[in-house]
């Protein structure tokens, strides 16, 4: 027996519903929509932006777009894809902004807390092997980010909606509004590039 | 499959993104190809290392930050379209942006036309002006020609208060008139040189007024007129003179408008000018020349002309009292009958006076009465007066053509009101060999031209340009057979 929609909490709701209840007039259920998506949009502006702080503008600018926008969804696509796609979008013209590209040199990597020079005492339990080993397991993740945010943009895109935040091809075309067969050669490319860049590592 | 294709779709082939037939032949080509098998490794190696990596979490307070710039943004945005989306707003707004911005083309339009005109043409532009407004106004040229436009279009007013003065008026047509343009084409068409002789033209004929000022008994009160506001007048001047001046350097104008102080209404004075002397050396018995002592023709009037000596009380009184409009007066008097005494010249002699008019254009030009006076003097007549003066040297035994050509110059440098400083005499044979004489800047073209008719002159006259300090000290020095000697 399944429960009617009209019953569940805002929380429980689906994106459409909640689109829905915002379009009605509800501006509350976007604060839903953005707790339930908002480590993802984050995490991919913090890995296509290669900086926290950046990453923490343009997702909120992400957020803002979507609530000016949110009007003209027209539920043809998921609501995650959707905001991927503005996502994308935005990073991308971030990208290319001179500002961006003059703070970038400035200031080199910074992908958070982990990437600090006085990091956390490391936690030695039985899955984690010894330290020396989570120290390397650090050091190969900071060389593989370093990698991926230096790969080209559109390569970059590939790898970071298909192996970091893990859409469907469907989902990697609908966001990236190409065809899947594109989405195929391109990913394989992008990995194949990767894989050629991260030799030393692996 | 080859290996190539087959490594192509390891990819999807590993993401599951693949349809079941091509995966069989996949899984079939691995299970006997080494290379295409360590491809999947290495690329299910690569997939893995990229999605264990940590996901990076968004701060606390992201949604705190994301409703305070919406709060922010809705703010500002409120603003704008507030501003914008009323169309009662909207509509007047955008009208007065719309008109604004074309009176501000107009403008820039109308404030960049005159600067399109170069500075050259902008200086022709208001001397071809100024003398046609001279005419209008029915104002002396030697006063309005060194005039601004702008400031002379400001006393229009004040000018036509004053009396007119046919003469000038008259004179200044007949210029135009015999340099074959109209008003329109000084205004319009007229070319840089036209224009420039007209202003040489006009100079002119300020000097020869200068030297005839009986011409003006016309005009009764045309005389009073430059006395009537002197004051006023020179504060005008003064006014008007940093902008002439501005004008005439920077445009290097070959010849200018005498500046106001200069006039001979008013003088005013120059501290910073520098004296300026001129040497000159007169030939007088050049047998060339038309007043060559050797010629026949020229004794008679010469005989003639020292019979009408005038007494010398008369002559000194004269010097001191300076050369006045009754003065001229008279001297015209004196000379007409003698003209009409004069015979009538033979045909050579009617070639020569062709041959003079011809040197001397510019003076023909105007065809003035004091004009016409050195010029009928060379030709044939005599001078009126070739009486020495007493305490400018020994009393005369005779006549020697030195002392003609002194008395002819003295009376030269009267009727152009300049001075005769000194005068050496030869200690040899007494005779007069060195004369110097203090002449305006006005007169000393004429003098100059009217010196040529005493003698042979050398250097040329065209020694006057429009630098000169307001008085020319002049020193001629008689050369030629009978004249003084040893001089100095």
């Amino acid at each position: 027996m399944t429960a009617n929609p009209k019953n569940l909490k805002p929380s429980d709701k689906s994106d459409e519903a909640l689109v829905r209840m915002f379009n009605a007039g509800q501006k509350s259920a976007f604060d839903y929509l953005v707790r339930r998506h908002q480590d993802k949009i984050f995490n991919l502006c913090a890995y296509y932006l290669g900086d926290m702080q950046e990453a923490n503008e343009i997702s909120q600018e992400i957020f803002i777009k979507a609530f000016r926008s949110l009007d003209k969804f027209q539920f043809k696509a998921a609501f995650s894809t959707w905001l991927h796609r503005i996502a994308v979008n935005t990073c991308k013209n971030r990208l290319k902004s001179l500002e961006f590209r003059f703070k970038k040199r400035m200031r080199g990597l910074n992908l958070g807390p982990q990437e600090q020079s006085d990091p956390a005492p490391l936690q030695i339990t039985d899955n984690a092997g010894s330290p020396l080993r989570q120290l390397e397991q650090k050091e190969r993740a900071l060389e593989v980010r370093r990698t991926i945010d230096a790969l080209p943009d559109d390569k970059k895109t590939m790898i970071i909606l298909r192996d970091i935040q893990e859409l469907s091809y469907d989902e990697i075309a609908a966001v990236t509004s190409l065809k899947a067969g594109t989405v195929k050669s391109r990913l394989a490319r992008a990995r194949l590039m990767l894989k050629d860049r991260l030799k030393h590592v692996l | 499959m080859n290996c190539s294709e087959i490594q192509n779709h390891l990819s999807a082939f590993l993401d599951g993104e693949i349809d079941a037939s091509q995966a069989k032949a996949i899984q079939d080509h691995l299970a006997q190809c080494d290379a295409c098998r360590q491809a999947l490794d290495g690329l299910q190696a690569v997939v893995r290392e990229v999605r264990i990596l940590e996901p990076v979490p968004p701060p606390d307070d992201f949604l705190a930050q994301f409703h305070h710039r919406l709060d922010s943004r809705k703010a500002h945005t409120t603003w704008i379209k507030r501003l914008f989306r009323p169309l009662h707003v909207k509509l007047p707004l955008q009208l007065v942006t719309a008109m604004l911005v074309g009176g501000f083309i107009y403008y820039v339009v109308q404030t960049q036309q005159p600067c399109l005109i170069t500075q050259p043409e902008k200086l022709d532009a208001v001397s071809r002006t100024a003398p046609i407004e001279t005419q209008k106004s029915g104002k002396g040229a030697d006063e309005n020609l060194s005039m601004p436009l702008k400031d002379h279009q400001a006393d229009i007013q004040e000018e036509k208060e004053e009396a007119a003065r046919p003469m000038r008026k008259e004179a200044l047509k007949r210029l135009l008139r015999e340099n074959g343009v109209d008003s329109a084409a000084v205004r319009k068409k007229s070319p840089p040189p036209d224009n420039l002789e007209l202003k040489r033209k006009i100079l002119e004929e300020r000097q020869v007024r200068a030297l005839s000022p009986s011409e003006d008994q016309t005009g009764a009160p045309a005389p009073e007129a430059p006395k009537k506001d002197k004051s006023k007048q020179a504060l005008e001047a003064k006014k008007r003179e940093p902008a002439k001046r501005d004008t005439v350097i920077k445009l290097g104008e070959p010849i200018i408008y005498g500046p106001q102080e200069e006039l001979p209404q008013k003088p005013a004075p120059a501290p910073k000018r520098q004296r300026r002397v001129i040497q000159l050396a007169l030939v007088i018995d050049a047998p060339s020349h038309i007043g060559n002592k050797g010629d026949p023709r020229r004794s008679a009037p010469l005989v003639q002309e020292q019979e009408r000596i005038k007494p010398q009380a008369e002559m000194r009184d004269r010097r001191t009292r300076g050369l006045t409009s009754t003065d001229s007066r008279e001297t015209f008097e004196a000379e007409d009958p003698m003209m009409d005494e004069t015979q009538a010249p033979p045909l050579d002699m009617i070639a020569s006076q062709e041959k003079t008019r011809s040197l001397e254009p510019e003076i023909e030009d105007f065809r003035s009465p004091a004009s016409e006076t050195p010029k009928k003097r060379a030709i044939g007549q005599a001078p009126p007066q070739t009486t020495p003066e007493p305490e400018m040297g020994p009393t005369p035994a005779e006549k020697t053509p030195s002392r003609t050509a002194l008395d002819q110059i003295i009376k030269l440098v009267k009727q152009v009101e300049g001075d005769v400083v000194d005068v050496s005499y030869s200690q040899a044979d007494g005779l007069p060999c060195t004369i110097t004489a203090s002449i305006p800047k006005q007169g000393s073209r004429v003098f100059l031209k009217a010196l040529n008719n005493v003698g042979q002159l050398t250097p040329p006259s065209k020694i006057i340009d429009t630098k000169e300090p307001p008085r020319i000290t002049f020193r001629i020095r008689l050369l030629g057979n009978q004249a003084g000697l040893n001089c100095d």
